[in-house]
């Protein structure tokens, strides 16, 4: 695989998977209201 | 209908649900065919800057009509442009978010059917062993009926209704218990069959083939990624690369709002918008591109795998990937994995797609004509059946080439440029009030941010105001004066397909007269019941 290959693939790779994990990762940490569960107690 | 709208049951259901509906058959068959043919590597560049300027947007303008109809109860996009512009020829032109699926829909779950069989044909063996010339052969009659050298009259039948049939089953059970529980199955079987297939590709070892050529999976990527820095400056690569993040990322067609009407006022749509796109974008460039090309390369040597290619994607699917089957070093149980995991992604990628398509039809129903979600996927299936018979019968006429143009690729952009002239200047402030674009009242941009778990950044507000209908505009006028009118004209399509040909233009008219009829009457009901139009 000649150098100029390699490095759009890996350019191309490296783009697409740091805004996935950047994007699941902020995701994963903000927290929906409506998912959130309810204070402890508050369910008879 | 003022009943309570579903809701999913979770934001990463919704994500997988979202993926599922844009990672298609064309992440693993149209981008690797794409790259190859314009410039390689530097095809990448203008598919990112698409990615960026005309993709990202148009994905949270639909996420943001669809949310905005939802809330005030409309799951299609009729009533989601009547809500965005109080003009009575709104809600017509928002029936092309019901045709476009619909049309999709039928043709689609026809195609989807052939990837179940192929995997029913991996398990019992019937491609095994076949040749180049055997192997065409084997698809040429699965897809022409007075071709029996192979398969019976009936097999292409019983596939398409078993496809039908799982495809309601899931729209029939609803949003959270049928079409979030297929995408939480479904996704990540497609990602591990995927991720096993490109490990087995990429670990191939060289050989000799095309008589002394030696190559490897390895030289497949050579040749996809290799940068033609000539192409750089062909406009015909740049409207290609966003022809394909059109594609990729399912926009324009209707089914990305219906799922997004199903989202609450205090939902996130900026950062699962972006999760959602780069989810199809790893399906696309990291799983498909190592795929297909690499594996076809590995086998056939780079002028081998230029020749199928030229077949176009269902020879590279259907032709070329169980032939690499039959080579792969194992024996028979490998042949037989790799085709079930192969045909079993495709399928999946497949199912994922057309579930959603069938969403805007059968909340239409649901809430224009008050049938249940089970009575409104049974009439949805009972025409998508009727109709997706004629392609079954006529396919080898032209019949299905022609609705695959006019709705799914020309028809795609008109419904993009629509929502977004709606949803931007019309919602939004219109494009010569640019100090508006930028004021905290831009009710475009204060829409797409309720509930946001992310800020946009600032920019975005002249991209969606200015790049992406200017990019819209460009990619319309192209395609209607290179493609639309010599496609309309049938230049160069052989004289025996022109009579099927405008028959199935026919058809696809009929239909869309009865949506836009069916429209009016669900607008004259409302009108009887006092609903503020």
């Amino acid at each position: 695989m000649n150098t100029g290959a390699l490095i759009f693939m890996l350019c191309a790779w490296a783009v697409v998977l740091s805004i996935l994990v950047w994007s699941f990762r902020r995701l994963l940490k903000s927290d929906p209201k409506h998912e959130q569960l309810p204070p402890p107690g508050s369910i008879p | 209908m003022t009943q309570e709208r579903a809701r999913w049951g979770s934001r990463v259901g919704l994500i997988l649900a979202m993926a599922g509906n844009a990672v298609g058959l064309g992440n693993f068959l149209r981008f690797p065919v794409q790259a190859t043919q314009n410039g390689g590597g530097t095809f990448m560049i203008p598919y990112f800057i698409a990615f960026l300027l005309l993709g990202i947007p148009l994905m949270w303008i639909e996420w943001g009509v669809g949310r905005h109809g939802g809330l005030r109860g409309h799951g299609s996009v009729p009533g989601m442009f009547q809500t965005l512009w109080k003009h009575p020829v709104a809600k017509y032109m928002g029936v092309a978010g019901l045709f476009m699926p619909m049309v999709v829909l039928i043709y689609y779950c026809y195609i989807e059917s052939w990837t179940l069989a192929w995997t029913w044909f991996s398990i019992t063996g019937a491609t095994r062993g076949l040749d180049e010339p055997t192997m065409r052969a084997f698809l040429h009659s699965y897809q022409d009926l007075g071709n029996h050298s192979v398969h019976g009259f009936w097999t292409p039948f019983i596939f398409y209704f078993i496809t039908i049939t799982v495809n309601f089953a899931v729209v029939m059970k609803g949003l959270s218990g049928g079409i979030e529980k297929l995408a939480k199955i479904g996704m990540p079987i497609l990602f591990f069959f995927a991720a096993v297939l490109v490990v087995r590709v990429l670990t191939l070892h060289p050989q000799t083939v095309n008589g002394g050529e030696i190559s490897g999976p390895l030289n497949g990527l050579n040749f996809m990624y290799t940068p033609d820095w000539a192409k750089l400056a062909d406009a015909k690569v740049w409207l290609a690369a966003a022809g394909q993040i059109f594609f990729t990322l399912s926009v324009g067609m209707g089914s990305l709002q219906a799922y997004a009407s199903y989202l609450r006022k205090d939902d996130d749509l900026t950062l699962s918008g972006i999760a959602t796109a780069a989810t199809n974008e790893t399906a696309e460039v990291v799983l498909g591109g190592s795929l297909a090309i690499p594996a076809v390369v590995a086998f056939f040597g780079v002028t081998g795998a230029v020749a199928i290619a030229k077949g176009g994607a269902y020879d590279l699917g259907f032709v070329a990937m169980p032939l690499v089957f039959n080579k792969l070093p194992g024996g028979t149980i490998i042949t037989a994995a790799a085709g079930i995991m192969w045909f079993g992604l495709l399928f999946f990628a497949g199912i994922t797609s057309s579930v959603s398509m069938a969403t805007p039809t059968t909340s239409f129903l649901e809430e224009n004509f008050g049938f249940t979600r089970k009575k409104a996927g049974f009439t949805v299936a009972s025409v998508a059946v009727a109709l997706g018979l004629l392609h079954i019968l006529f396919y080898t006429g032209g019949f299905l080439s022609e609705w695959d143009y006019w709705a799914g690729t020309f028809g795609l952009v008109v419904l993009a440029m629509m929502e977004t002239v709606l949803f931007v200047w019309v919602l939004g402030p219109s494009p010569w009030q640019w100090r508006k674009v930028w004021s905290a009242d831009n009710k475009m941009w204060n829409e797409l941010h309720d509930g946001a778990a992310w800020r946009i950044p600032g920019f975005y507000r002249f991209v969606m105001t200015y790049i992406t209908p200017l990019f819209l505009l460009t990619l319309m006028t192209w395609w209607t004066y290179k493609e639309a009118y010599p496609t309309l004209m049938m230049d160069g399509i052989d004289p025996a397909e022109h009579a099927t040909r405008w028959w199935s233009r026919g058809v696809m008219l009929v239909l869309l007269a009865g949506l836009m009829l069916l429209t009016r009457i669900a607008w004259s009901r409302r009108r009887a019941r006092g609903e503020d139009l």
